[in-house]
């Protein structure tokens, strides 16, 4: 278990962590959850007593970093794939890290294995692809088989094997009755893995909850519907008790208070096209990015959308749009 | 992928049996520094060629040389050394090395991960890097000695171990060894920059005595004095100070040249403490 009280991080003028208070469950998987440079990466230093708190604590197992005796038993940490000295080979990265605890050659074998990292153990770490850095890095956090792992941003880098790989691992501790708490700035890496969900934004915790919990309070759950007959269709869903909400385009709204079976039971009633019907799927990341939108630094310039947190998402955020006006522009 | 979807849950870390891992402490940690320092090619490259110059510079000079006179045996000890202030700047590269390359590669984060106690880990990398300038001490001067025992007999000279001051310059000369070590880790701490730690200790080194000691001005002669070399050549001076001369006689040169390893150790244990990693 990871308990901070009030903690809070200064660097000069600029506040990373403001006061915050969280506590990291054991047997279940915590996601942690923030847009690059909201305070995630000084949190974990901190819990790891690499940087000191200006302010307030925080314990791992109950005592804090520098009081644990056998640090591996109760904690294991990826901070950082690129931290590892580029001209030593992974094998004796791990053999130096598991030496401050006698741990055995034997272990490190294991976890080279566990990680698949067997075939290239002699190769030097910085001949390593960034995937292979963050399994080096997931390896040495494993070496004492600890009680809590902490990740941050694990599946930086990874290939789709590699993400499904994380996940599963994630799991399968949690399911051990370890404490896993892992962050990132993706939504939907969080949704997919995690149980409970800690977001932070601009150094402040924005919410702390089961994943259940948040969705219900944050996700909107609706329909999307997409029909050359919307604004019929609108009027009639309207009169059942449904909530429409146009969305980007005028033959697309957003339906709730109703459930797609009933739209469509409306819509084949009074004969109405429907071109697509389908429940919202994107509504937590949407939610998340919602909640973070006015915790990030560098907005899209889309008046009206949530601020995207990644320059892939903002590309086709302005790929749909010009769409919509070149088909406005058509028809 | 090693990760089969067992039904029944495994150990996470698929260990069979239950990892042992002890307390981590000084000793441990020595031994992670030993594996760390030991698995990088840079390490014995350097190592090589501080032996190379302890051996190779007074073997040419002896080779070379036709007469040497009547030298005592403190002296034709010191021709020993003649290659002495390569083996401390390369002595001093192999620490700096040691703790700057952890802090320029983001290693730190996993060494202070592993050995919370910061003076822990200072201490396991002093000793390191103190075991080194002792082992290139040891063996440089054995191998130098061996190597040029028969061109010293030619000329006509040797060296007498019962003789103090001789046993002396041989201390006081293989003590520098480990100060520059010493110096170079804690600069390393204090830098956390490889070129700011090795320029700083070059500048001691070949760059401020000559500016020092032609400067024209008390307090610069007296700076350009207590430097590390400076405090070691007068720690085996045999000769006292003429009058009025601007030095360190030999008992406060001992005291100085171990001020050079302590007081800027002790500046990097505050630092360490005090600074994020």
């Amino acid at each position: 278990m990871i308990e901070a009280t009030n903690l809070s991080k200064k660097f000069g003028s600029t506040t990373a962590v403001d006061h915050v208070t969280f506590a990291v469950q054991p047997g279940v998987v915590t996601g942690f959850l923030g847009p690059n440079g909201a305070g995630k990466s000084t949190t974990m230093r901190m819990i790891l007593g690499l940087d000191r708190p200006t302010s307030g604590q925080v314990t791992v197992n109950g005592q804090p970093y520098a009081k644990l005796v056998t640090p591996f038993k109760e904690i294991g940490a990826l901070i950082d794939a690129k931290g590892v000295h580029p001209r030593r080979s992974a094998r004796s990265h791990l053999r130096a890290m598991a030496a401050t605890h006698g741990i055995s050659d034997r272990r490190v074998d294991e976890v080279l294995e566990l990680t698949g990292l067997t075939a290239v153990a002699k190769k030097k770490a910085g001949g390593y692809s960034l995937g292979m850095g963050q399994r080096l890095g997931i390896a040495g956090a494993l070496l004492g088989d600890p009680r809590i792992v902490m990740f941050d941003e694990p599946v930086n880098g990874l290939d789709p094997d590699g993400v499904l790989w994380v996940r599963q691992l994630a799991r399968r501790l949690a399911d051990n009755g370890r404490t896993v708490f892992l962050s990132s700035h993706l939504m939907s890496e969080v949704q997919q893995t995690a149980d409970h969900v800690i977001v932070i934004g601009r150094g402040r915790i924005l919410a702390d909850a089961s994943l259940h919990e948040f969705m219900g309070a944050y996700a909107r759950t609706g329909v999307i519907v997409t029909s050359p007959d919307a604004a019929r269709l609108a009027e009639l869903v309207t009169l059942e008790g449904g909530l429409v909400t146009q969305l980007d385009h005028r033959e697309r709204v957003s339906v709730t208070g109703l459930d797609a079976r009933d739209i469509g039971r409306i819509a084949r009633d009074h004969s109405l096209w429907l071109a697509e019907l389908r429940d919202e799927s994107t509504s937590l990341e949407d939610a998340y990015m919602r909640l973070t939108a006015d915790q990030t630094d560098y907005r899209a310039g889309v008046p009206g959308r949530p601020a995207p947190h990644s320059r892939r998402q903002r590309s086709d955020h302005r790929i749909r749009h010009d769409r919509t006006r070149a088909f406005r522009r058509g028809g | 992928m090693t990760t089969a979807s067992a039904t029944t849950a495994p150990a996470p870390s698929a260990a069979a049996v239950e990892v042992i891992a002890h307390p981590a402490g000084y000793r441990r940690a020595v031994r992670s520094e030993w594996i760390k320092a030991r698995s990088l090619r840079s390490t014995w490259i350097l190592v090589a060629f501080a032996l190379a110059a302890f051996v190779g510079v007074p073997t040419l000079v002896v080779a070379n040389a036709s007469d040497v006179g009547s030298s005592s045996s403190a002296e034709v000890m010191g021709v020993l050394y003649f290659g002495l202030d390569f083996v401390l700047l390369l002595v001093a590269v192999l620490g700096a090395l040691l703790t700057t390359s952890e802090f320029t590669t983001g290693m730190a984060r996993n060494t202070f991960t592993a050995t919370p106690g910061r003076g822990t880990v200072l201490a396991a990398k002093a000793t390191i890097a103190g075991l080194f300038a002792l082992a290139i001490g040891i063996v440089g001067l054995a191998t130098a000695w061996a190597v040029n025992a028969g061109g010293l007999a030619d000329l006509g000279v040797s060296i007498d171990l019962g003789d103090t001051a001789t046993m002396r310059a041989l201390l006081v000369n293989q003590l520098s060894i480990v100060v520059f070590a010493m110096l170079a880790v804690a600069l390393g701490v204090l830098l956390r920059s490889s070129v700011g730690a090795i320029f700083t200790i070059v500048a001691m080194q070949l760059i401020l005595p000559g500016v020092l000691a032609i400067v024209p001005n008390t307090i610069a002669n007296w700076v350009g004095a207590v430097l590390p070399s400076a405090a070691a050549s007068a720690a085996v001076a045999t000769e006292p100070l003429a009058a009025g001369q601007i030095g360190l006689d030999s008992g406060w040169g001992l005291v100085v040249l171990l001020a050079w390893a302590v007081v800027p150790m002790a500046g990097a244990l505050v630092s360490l403490r005090a600074r994020d990693i």
